[in-house]
Parts: structure tokens; C-alpha cells; sequence
């Protein structure tokens, strides 16, 4: 999957755009209003939204001199249009749902990196930091290894990318803050809460 | 077999296999060590032989091995040895899971987490072994 737009594997990187814009509100929306959303041009936004009401995906409503876009809910393309518009937030989701279901459960996950930032590529990692609990015997610890493996083996089918485990208790992460190790700022700018409190919340706790 | 494979024979998977072992075996040497970074390095060294012994053992099974550069892609096809491919493929995942961290993190590896990778890796070169003499077994039967 390509992170920094997933739906690129079968629509334009604009169309997306428009189309998270749009399915994020009922309402209608000239197309100064759709770019400003979608964050394009809004020469890219109109070829764009004159190339979706050909296919009769939005509609545009002409009335007194404006031009009014808005999805049509009851095209049978809408629905799986915006659900791969989406995709990027659905994947997640969906990791979320993986990694909370987890026997040792994490005192917290959460999507870092490239694919947090939306600036990877089909080639990036997902990187994913783990904070855990101390894991108490040898067995244990094979447990949570099994479980981290069996997950970055879904995740690599639902994605194509492969999951890259960065994995500290919340001693080691104190550690890694008292001594103002570079990930943690990176951490505190991009992380993507997955499970339990968010990072900031933990690193307070600390503090 | 995929752009990213090649075809493995009995002579590379020996080599292989022995290299495995020596790198398994630097491992074990370094993980007795107790210097703050000792454990990372040891950790590579695991790394390095699952990977060995991985090939070695897709060279017996399946005759041909993974040759990307992303070693992760091998455990899909380390899945596919019989009986015990899901398993293996767990091992040599799980050894990998630590590559990165341990790499370029800058943290020390604990030692409960070492171990576990140890007896990942120890089960992978022991099996890569194991296979490659129940294979000159076979051999020798044939030639007789």
C-alpha cells in the first residue's frame, strides 16, 4: 500500500482528496470550498469534480450564478469510491482492532514514521511502537513475541507493508527520555495513538 | 518461483547451514558479555544465522531460496517447507521483528528479549542441520 495515498492504486491522488472532502459532510460546497478542503488547487479541484458528475458520482447544482457540489449517496460507485478515498483511516482502524485484541495486551501502541506522517510509499514499514509491561518468564516472553509476529503477518496481508516493531517497557521509555533519545521527539510530533493512553499522557505520568 | 528466489542446491545449503552455526554460535559468545551494547550485537548475530539457516533450509525442502534484499519477504516462502513452515516462518519473523531496533535504535536489547530470539534462531540452524544430514542420508542410501 502506498501510505502516503493508498487509493493511488485505482484513483487519481485529487480524487481522493475531493472525495474525503465531500463524504465528510452532508452538505453542499462551491468549489473554492471543495479545494480548500481537499487541500488542491481549485483548477484541480473543479477537473476533478466535472470529471466525478460525468459519472454522476456528485452532483452539481447550478442556481443563482453558483456552482453547489455534494456526492451522490445513491450512486451504486459511491460508496466503494469513498471507502477507498478512506482507506488510509480504515487500515488503521483496522490495525487498532489487531493489536487491542492481543492476549499480553501493550500498555500502548501507536503508528509512527513514514506511515503516520502519510509520507511513505509502497515500500515503507509500518513502524509501530510497543510499550509493554515487564514480561515475567521466558515463556512469556515467547508468547508476546508469537503475538507481535502473527500480527505484522496480518498486517503485511492487509497491506503489502511490512510491520516494524519498536518494543520498550515504560522504564526503557523513561530511559530513552532522560536521556533525550531522538526518537522521542519524533514520537511526540507524528505518533498515531493505536492502543491505551496517548504517548504524551505516558511520558507525563513519568515526568 | 518468484524474481526474488533462486534456485538453492544440497552445496549451498551446507554452506549455508555453516555458516548459520558460526554466526549462531558468535551469538551465544557475545550475549555472555555484559557491556551495555553487547546484547544488540549479539541480536545481529542471531539475525545473521536464522537467515543463514533459513536459505539452508528452503534449499533442502523447496530447492531454491530468497535472495531480496528485505529478509522478511523469506518467511513467506520459509512457510510454505512442510510440516512445520508456519512455525518456522514465526522464527525466523520474530528474529527479524528485533533487526531494526537493535540496529539503529541506540537501546540497549534487554536480556529477556535476547534469549527468546536465541531459541528462535537455535531452533532454526538446528533444523537447517538436521535436514541437511537426514538429506545426506538419503544420499548415501542412493548411491548404495
Amino acid at each position: 500500500m502506498d501510505w502516503s495515498e493508498p487509493a493511488t492504486a485505482v484513483m487519481s491522488a485529487g480524487t481522493a482528496a475531493v472525495l474525503r472532502a465531500l463524504a465528510g459532510s452532508d452538505g453542499s460546497f462551491a468549489i473554492r470550498e471543495v479545494a480548500r478542503l481537499a487541500g488542491i488547487s481549485s483548477s484541480r479541484a473543479h477537473q476533478v469534480v466535472t470529471n466525478l458528475a460525468a459519472h454522476g458520482i456528485v452532483i452539481v447544482d447550478s442556481r443563482r450564478g453558483s456552482r453547489l457540489v455534494r456526492l451522490n449517496d445513491d450512486h451504486v460507485a459511491t460508496e466503494h469510491a469513498v471507502a477507498l478515498a478512506t482507506l488510509r483511516t480504515r487500515v488503521i482502524e483496522q490495525i487498532r482492532k489487531e493489536l487491542s485484541g492481543w492476549k499480553l495486551p501493550a500498555v500502548h501502541a501507536s503508528l509512527y514514521g513514514s506511515a503516520a506522517r502519510g509520507d511513505g510509499s509502497t515500500d515503507s514499514d509500518l513502524d509501530i511502537l510497543v510499550i509493554h509491561e515487564p514480561l515475567s518468564s521466558a515463556t512469556e516472553q515467547e508468547e508476546w513475541d508469537d503475538q507481535l509476529a502473527q500480527s505484522a503477518e496480518m498486517i503485511h496481508t492487509w497491506t503489502g507493508n511490512w510491520a516494524s516493531w519498536f518494543q520498550v517497557t515504560e522504564a526503557e521509555l523513561s530511559q530513552m527520555a532522560t536521556s533525550n533519545h531522538s526518537l522521542i521527539a519524533e514520537w511526540r510530533r507524528d505518533a498515531i495513538t493505536l492502543v491505551g493512553p496517548s504517548l504524551a499522557a505516558l511520558l507525563r505520568k513519568r515526568s | 518461483m518468484s524474481t526474488r528466489e533462486r534456485p538453492g542446491n544440497r552445496a549451498l545449503a551446507a554452506a549455508r547451514a555453516a555458516v548459520a552455526r558460526e554466526y549462531q554460535q558468535l551469538a551465544e559468545l557475545v550475549a555472555t558479555e555484559d557491556r551495555q551494547f553487547a546484547h544488540n550485537a549479539a541480536a545481529g548475530n542471531a539475525v545473521l544465522a536464522a537467515i543463514a539457516a533459513s536459505d539452508a533450509i528452503c534449499c533442502l525442502k523447496l530447492g531454491r531460496y530468497h535472495t531480496g534484499e528485505d529478509h522478511r519477504a523469506a518467511t513467506k516462502l520459509l512457510g510454505q517447507v512442510r510440516p512445520d513452515g508456519p512455525q518456522l516462518a514465526r522464527d525466523l519473523a520474530k528474529v527479524l521483528a528485533i533487526k531494526d531496533q537493535v540496529h539503529y535504535s541506540g537501546v540497549p536489547l534487554p536480556d529477556h528479549r535476547l534469549r527468546s530470539i536465541l531459541r528462535s534462531t537455535d531452533r532454526l540452524v538446528d533444523l537447517a542441520e538436521r535436514t541437511l544430514t537426514e538429506s545426506s542420508n538419503k544420499h548415501d542410501g542412493s548411491d548404495t
